[in-house]
């Protein structure tokens, strides 16, 4: 088993797309299409990693990846962002993100 | 002057009316004594009486003749007062003229009928039968001594003893006889005679005149006869009633007659002096009167002065408070009035003020109109938004209408007559319109409030237009909205992609070794990779227009950007040849956004790399118009260049000519020149080609 991987983004088509690309690799993923069912998810297993869209329905990114860090703060977080501006970046990084992805993701 | 000139003027009629007077008097003086009236001291005290009389009585009806014509001249033209003052003359005069007519009237026939009863012919006839009876007495006394003289004469009348014996019996008091030397002999009764008189003058009288004369004098009484040249004196005695009585009726006898010769001018005098006092009265009412109005009148004359000055607006005028009767208070609470009235224009005054330096101050036009539609404020902001060059005076008083009517202003006139005709006067609500409106050839978004005006009754007085010129903040909104829309857009667009590049990227991974055609599945494939890769360059261009940052003011080198830029696509570019001409007098530095400017320059530049199929020639020219204090940079190039009917359409977004462009370029620029405060055009080129001029105001460091 190469990993466990939670995927969180609210389009679904997204969600399912990045999770069976991580699965054909050979990865464990489970999804959440909203913040509180990413934190939910999380606190059931705890993933080796964690792909955040930051642009969530019900609560900004950057506050989910806030909160997953306060708990856990060694568990790597991957933003991925479809309007990147470099301050969000910026800003992610310094919360604890492990790196920042612009959409459309590539392999 | 003219002071010293009425002066003499009077002084030259007081010695006028002196002469006649003193020339009259003269003249009745003449006549009265041609007539015959002895001029006794008593009839002369009367005569002066009279005259001095009526010579003070014509200078008071003068006076005061004078006195009411004066004032009634001074009413007729409408002098301050005049009015009040001839009607209290007048009514002063009335008043005291009816008693005094009156008692003059009165007093003079009460005179009269006394002097009447006092000359009257029973008195007359008392006193002349009195005269008359003396008269028959001296008569009869008379008779009886020519009897005796005649009988004394007859006899011896050189013996001292014949003389003794006629004492005796006729009873006398003395017989003398003088001779011409003034001796002679005579008898007296000495013990009752007492020589008191002295008769040697009459005596001498009668040798002189030969004739009997007769005269009494105390008790006594003598009778003087000449005869053969000697003269007989015969003294006898008077009862000693009738002795007083005699003079006593003579005298008063004499004095009668000369009070009956004096009559007419005691009555004058009389009337004369009552004239006098009656005019003395009248004429003192009328000075009281006179003072009277002037007390009254020359308050309320300064109160008008003072009204006049307060109305020209002069209200540190204050009068000087007289007294304490109630003209005073109404002076004191006119200074009052006038202090509080000159402290509330003040106020006033320092309220306008500060209206109007708001009204000026804000950025809307403002515009008030009175209710006959009359401006009466009108500020620059609402000139300079309409682009009038008149002054702000040349508008006000002048009808809302006389201005608006005119074609430019056609809309707002349209929304003011609207509000005006359908519910200005009955609206309370304020009433707003937003407008699009041509002025000078470019379309403003005006957003117009109609306020009316009430008064603290609450009706209407008039309107209050204020109007925003909302296009530039019009625009700012739209473009927060814009990047509100841009952004969700970018969002929602670039989400699907990021499904459609993995899947597709999967389908090559996983189905390659599976297909038969693997060349045309994996070209087919990476066209849908490289299709999405295209659109989302797109979606980031239309994204960064939308989001584009404002403008941010620096210390800038342009030569040094242009410099660096011509570097650059010379670089890129070998079949291009750039010129770059600087004027030598372009400010080294400026304040401006480098960074965006930059990017609007290479918008242009592409651009005409791009017009030029990548041949040809730039040229790039840097100048400063100081006139205008502009910075002015054109890009002329030999490109296929804009047609005319497209030059208009470049700036705006969407219009493109380039594969792949979404004509968002030229807008960019526009844009940041525009947010520079300057203007972007385009021009032909000779022969060939198009040129870019860029205008900005220069802003030094």
């Amino acid at each position: 088993m190469k990993g466990y991987v939670v995927v969180v983004d609210d389009e679904s088509e997204v969600l399912s797309t990045v999770r069976e690309v991580l699965e054909d690799e050979g990865y464990i993923t489970e999804g959440a299409l909203t913040g509180s069912e990413a934190i939910s998810v999380i606190e059931r297993k705890l993933p080796d990693l964690v792909i955040l869209d930051i642009w969530l329905p019900d609560r900004d990114g950057l506050e989910i990846l806030e909160r997953i860090k306060s708990v856990h703060p060694d568990l790597p977080i991957l933003i991925i962002s479809g309007h990147g501006t470099i301050e969000t970046a910026v800003k992610a990084v310094k919360l604890g993100a492990f790196d920042f992805l612009e959409k459309p993701l590539d392999r | 002057m003219k002071v010293e000139r009425s002066r003499i003027r009077k002084l030259i009629g007081i010695f006028v009316i002196f002469m006649v007077v003193s020339l009259l008097l003269t003249f009745q003086f003449y006549l009265e004594m041609k007539k015959g009236i002895s001029l006794y001291p008593i009839n002369l005290v009367v005569f002066l009486i009279v005259n001095i009389n009526l010579i003070v009585i014509v200078i008071l009806f003068i006076l005061i003749a004078r006195t009411i014509i004066k004032a009634y001249m001074a009413r007729k033209r409408g002098l301050v007062g005049a009015s009040f003052r001839f009607k209290v003359i007048l009514s002063f005069i009335g008043v005291s003229l009816v008693p005094a007519v009156f008692l003059l009237v009165l007093s003079v026939g009460f005179i009269h009928k006394s002097l009447s009863n006092w000359f009257s012919s029973r008195i007359h006839a008392i006193t002349d039968s009195s005269v008359e009876l003396s008269r028959a007495y001296i008569e009869e006394k008379n008779k009886r001594m020519s009897l005796i003289a005649e009988d004394v004469l007859k006899s011896d009348y050189n013996t001292l003893n014949n003389l003794e014996h006629f004492l005796n019996k006729y009873g006398l008091m003395a017989i003398w006889v003088y001779n011409s030397k003034g001796g002679g002999i005579g008898v007296e009764r000495k013990s009752e005679y007492k020589k008191e008189v002295d008769v040697i003058n009459s005596v001498r009288e009668a040798f002189e005149s030969r004739e009997t004369s007769v005269f009494y004098s105390g008790r006594y009484y003598f009778y003087i006869k000449p005869f053969d040249g000697r003269v007989l004196v015969i003294v006898d005695r008077l009862p000693k009633d009738i002795s007083k009585g005699l003079g006593y009726i003579e005298s008063i006898y004499r004095e009668f007659m000369h009070l009956n010769k004096m009559r007419v001018y005691i009555e004058k005098s009389y009337v004369y002096t009552f004239l006098f006092i009656m005019l003395i009265v009248i004429f003192a009412s009328m000075w009281f009167g006179l003072q009277l109005a002037k007390s009254v009148v020359e308050p309320i004359e300064l109160l008008i002065l003072a009204t006049k000055e307060v109305s020209k607006g002069n209200f540190s005028f204050t009068l000087e408070v007289k007294g304490e009767d109630e003209l005073a208070t109404l002076v004191k609470s006119f200074n009052e009035m006038v202090l509080e009235l000159g402290e509330k224009t003040r106020l006033l005054e320092e309220r306008r003020k500060f209206i109007e330096t708001i009204v000026e101050s804000v950025s809307s036009g403002i515009i008030s109109l009175d209710k006959e539609g009359r401006i009466t404020i009108v500020n620059s902001a609402f000139m300079e938004l309409f682009g009038m060059d008149c002054s702000v005076d040349e508008l006000v008083g002048k009808k809302y209408y006389e201005v608006f009517s005119r074609d430019n202003y056609r809309r707002i006139y349209e929304v003011v007559v609207d509000f005006l005709r359908d519910r200005g006067l009955q609206e309370r609500r304020p009433f707003v319109a937003s407008v699009d409106m041509e002025i000078k050839d470019e379309v403003r978004n005006l957003f117009i409030k109609v306020n009316s005006l009430k008064s603290s009754y609450g009706n209407i007085i008039g309107f209050l237009i204020v109007i925003d010129d909302v296009t530039e903040l019009t625009k700012a909104q739209r473009a927060l909205v814009w990047e509100e829309v841009a952004r969700r857009l970018a969002h929602e667009i670039k989400n699907p992609l990021t499904p459609i590049k993995l899947s597709a990227q999967r389908l090559l991974k996983k189905y390659l070794d599976r297909v038969d055609d693997k060349e045309s599945f994996s070209r087919i494939v990476n066209t849908i990779v490289r299709s999405v890769d295209s659109m989302r360059r797109l979606i980031d261009e239309f994204y960064r227009f939308a989001r584009m940052p404002e403008v941010k003011f620096g210390v800038t080198n342009l030569v040094s950007i242009v410099k660096e830029l011509v570097e650059l696509y010379s670089l890129s570019n070998k079949n291009v040849e750039f010129n770059l001409l600087v004027d030598s007098d372009f400010p080294e530095k400026i304040l401006a956004d480098g960074e965006q400017l930059r990017r609007a320059l290479i918008n242009i530049l592409d651009n005409a790399i791009h017009a030029m199929y990548g041949s040809g020639r730039v040229d790039i020219s840097l100048k400063y118009d100081k006139e205008r204090n502009m910075i002015v940079i054109s890009i002329a190039d030999t490109g296929v260049g804009i047609p005319d009917e497209e030059k208009e359409k470049i700036f705006a977004p969407y219009y493109s000519k380039k594969d792949g462009g979404i004509g968002l370029g030229l807008t960019i620029t526009d844009r940041i020149i525009a947010d520079h405060g300057g203007y972007i055009s385009v021009s032909d080129n000779y022969p060939r080609g198009a040129i870019f001029t860029i205008e900005i105001p220069y802003r030094g460091v």
